[in-house]
């Protein structure tokens, strides 16, 4: 992987890295693409990603949907702290698109 | 009351509560001058709730002294980890990102510890978002172990293991992705678990890799473990993975392991330090000397396994930290001019540099062709040693391990290279990968006298046997 690349990766994630990170970061996803070579050792032609766990968990259970708090209650909890807004915050945009 | 709390066996300690030898406010005000001693060295706690402990303590002792009948856990003050959100609390999860994050809602353990009129003292260092193994990618400081002050704690958990090891709460919860509560509990001289996976519900703790973590009590020994786990297990239904527990933890946990066939990968012991491997090769002595029976094993191969889960692990990092874009999560950024910089700006300043490799490495592997070439893979290697566990599970009762490579190490020794960081987690992710109960006991001493942790690794909801193997292992310990 080059800089260029993980300028890309920063860019899909919403991070500005500075130049000493661009080069650590390329430096470090490239050390553990080569470490994580050792993956073929155990993994099988396998693509299924919907993975249960045959240990009990990781099964998701047949819930059935309820309606959503109001949002009025929702409105409650977001609250101005200074100048920046404790989370959640829900805004009201009255509607429009 | 400061010789039960220095023992830490929260049976003792709610035994005395029961006799009326002190108060539960007492009780939670000694615990308060504790952590007023000595936070500000160990830095086992990032917020402390003296008024509302006081107050809940308060009510335990007024609804005891009207005669109400009172669980265990009543009055006994512990301590939550910051990831887990209890309402009107801060939860910042170790993160400038969370700084000023007050929880509107608690978790449902936090609710389950509530209803049994437990007193909650305060909130926990640990890595950031969990992402760490020595409580040092904290935005808040980093934690020391209190056995030895210039040496690490571990992480992530860090601060719960250290609030636990300095007798500044009576037990306290953890979070554990891939070790963070086993590994500082080992470093700590404590007791720690990672149950099976969906056994403990994760509605409340904020979420870092949910396929691999859980919530986890981490105490003083081995049977107030077993007692904790039992009050926050259990089915949830704002919790759609989780599932019944482990059932009856304690009914066994003094039949020995006469019998007990305790499988063991010699070849895992030589990736550990001298001191480790003769402490876990002691503690194998010992349970043969008990009548168990050791039984060689070969495990998986143990780097792919790690390699699958950072892969995966980094993955769902990188998937959940994108809700912490300063609007809808996080605190926002000043004079950001348009949404796109606002998002930017506050993920920059708002993330310290182990998030942000864990974002930029899941980033990568969910590309296109990192899919392909890793995420794939590394789901096809959890399915392999899922099933590979399972057959070994044929042949033994459980799995022993260090649950370390090394002692807990001076801070002025701390790693950089996050690869080799990453590979001190050999022992621990195996458990999480798969889905497996696992759990870590003080099995000796190791150099400058740090705690040795021997891990005890069973096959889903075997948590009472394991509870009963490193019961029978204290116990010889102590008597000794």
């Amino acid at each position: 992987m080059r800089k260029s690349d993980t300028s890309y990766f920063a860019w899909l994630a919403r991070l500005e890295l500075s130049c000493e990170e661009l080069e650590e970061f390329t430096g470090f996803i490239n050390e553990f693409a080569e470490f994580a070579e050792c993956l073929d050792a155990l993994a099988s032609e396998d693509n299924d990603l919907s993975y249960i766990s045959e240990n009990g968990g990781m099964r998701l259970r047949d819930d059935k949907a309820e309606p959503a708090d109001g949002h009025g209650l929702l409105l409650l909890s977001g609250c101005v702290c200074g100048d920046c807004y404790r989370v959640p915050q829900t805004v009201d945009n009255g509607g429009e698109q | 009351m400061n010789s039960l709390m220095d023992k830490g066996d929260i049976y003792l300690l709610s035994r005395a509560l029961k006799r009326r030898d002190f108060s539960a406010e007492e009780l939670t005000r000694a615990y308060l001058e504790r952590i007023e001693g000595s936070n500000a060295d160990v830095k086992a706690y990032i917020t402390v709730c003296e008024a509302s402990a006081v107050a809940a303590a308060r009510e335990v002792d007024r609804r005891r002294a009207s005669g109400e009948a009172l669980g265990t856990l009543a009055g006994l003050p512990y301590a939550a980890k910051d990831n887990i959100c209890v309402c009107n609390v801060a939860a910042t999860c170790g993160s400038r990102m969370l700084e000023d994050y007050i929880s509107p809602y608690s978790a449902t353990v936090v609710k389950r510890l509530e209803a049994e009129c437990a007193v909650m003292l305060g909130k926990t260092n640990m890595d950031e978002f969990a992402m760490g193994s020595v409580t040092d990618t904290s935005f808040f400081g980093v934690t020391k172990n209190p056995l030895d002050t210039s040496r690490i704690a571990g992480g992530s958990s860090g601060g719960s293991a250290a609030a636990v090891a300095a007798r500044q709460a009576a037990y306290a919860l953890g979070s554990d992705t891939g070790g963070s509560v086993r590994q500082p509990s080992a470093y700590c001289g404590a007791v720690g678990i990672k149950p099976t996976y969906g056994t403990v519900s994760r509605y409340g703790l904020v979420a870092f890799a949910p396929s691999l973590e859980q919530i986890a009590p981490i105490t003083a020994d081995v049977r107030s473990n077993a007692l904790v786990l039992s009050y926050i297990t259990g089915i949830d239904e704002k919790d759609n993975t989780s599932i019944e527990g482990a059932g009856e933890l304690l009914a066994e946990i003094e039949d020995g392991v006469s019998g007990l066939r305790l499988g063991v990968d010699m070849s895992l012991l030589d990736g550990a330090a001298p001191d480790v491997r003769d402490a876990v090769l002691g503690a194998l002595s010992l349970y043969e000397r008990l009548g168990a029976r050791t039984v060689e094993i070969k495990l998986p191969n143990t780097d792919a396994m790690l390699a699958a889960y950072y892969v995966i692990s980094s993955s769902e990092a990188s998937s959940n930290m994108a809700r912490y874009d300063g609007i809808r999560y996080g605190r926002a950024a000043k004079h950001a001019q348009a949404a796109e910089e606002l998002y930017i700006k506050s993920r920059t300043e708002g993330f310290g540099d182990e998030v942000k490799r864990r974002i930029m490495l899941g980033t990568y592997f969910l590309n296109h062709t990192g899919i392909e070439a890793y995420y794939k893979k590394a789901f096809s290697v959890r399915k392999n040693a899922s099933r590979l566990f399972n057959e070994i599970f044929c042949g033994c009762d459980a799995i022993l391990s260090p649950v370390t490579p090394t002692v807990a190490y001076r801070l002025a020794d701390r790693r950089t290279d996050p690869l080799a960081i990453y590979r001190e987690d050999i022992y621990t992710v195996m458990a999480n990968l798969t889905g497996l109960p696992a759990l870590s006991v003080p099995c000796g001493r190791g150099e400058g006298g740090m705690p040795v942790g021997l891990q005890i690794m069973g096959k889903a909801l075997s948590e009472a046997m394991l509870y009963r193997i490193a019961y029978a292992l204290e116990r010889e310990v102590n008597t000794q």
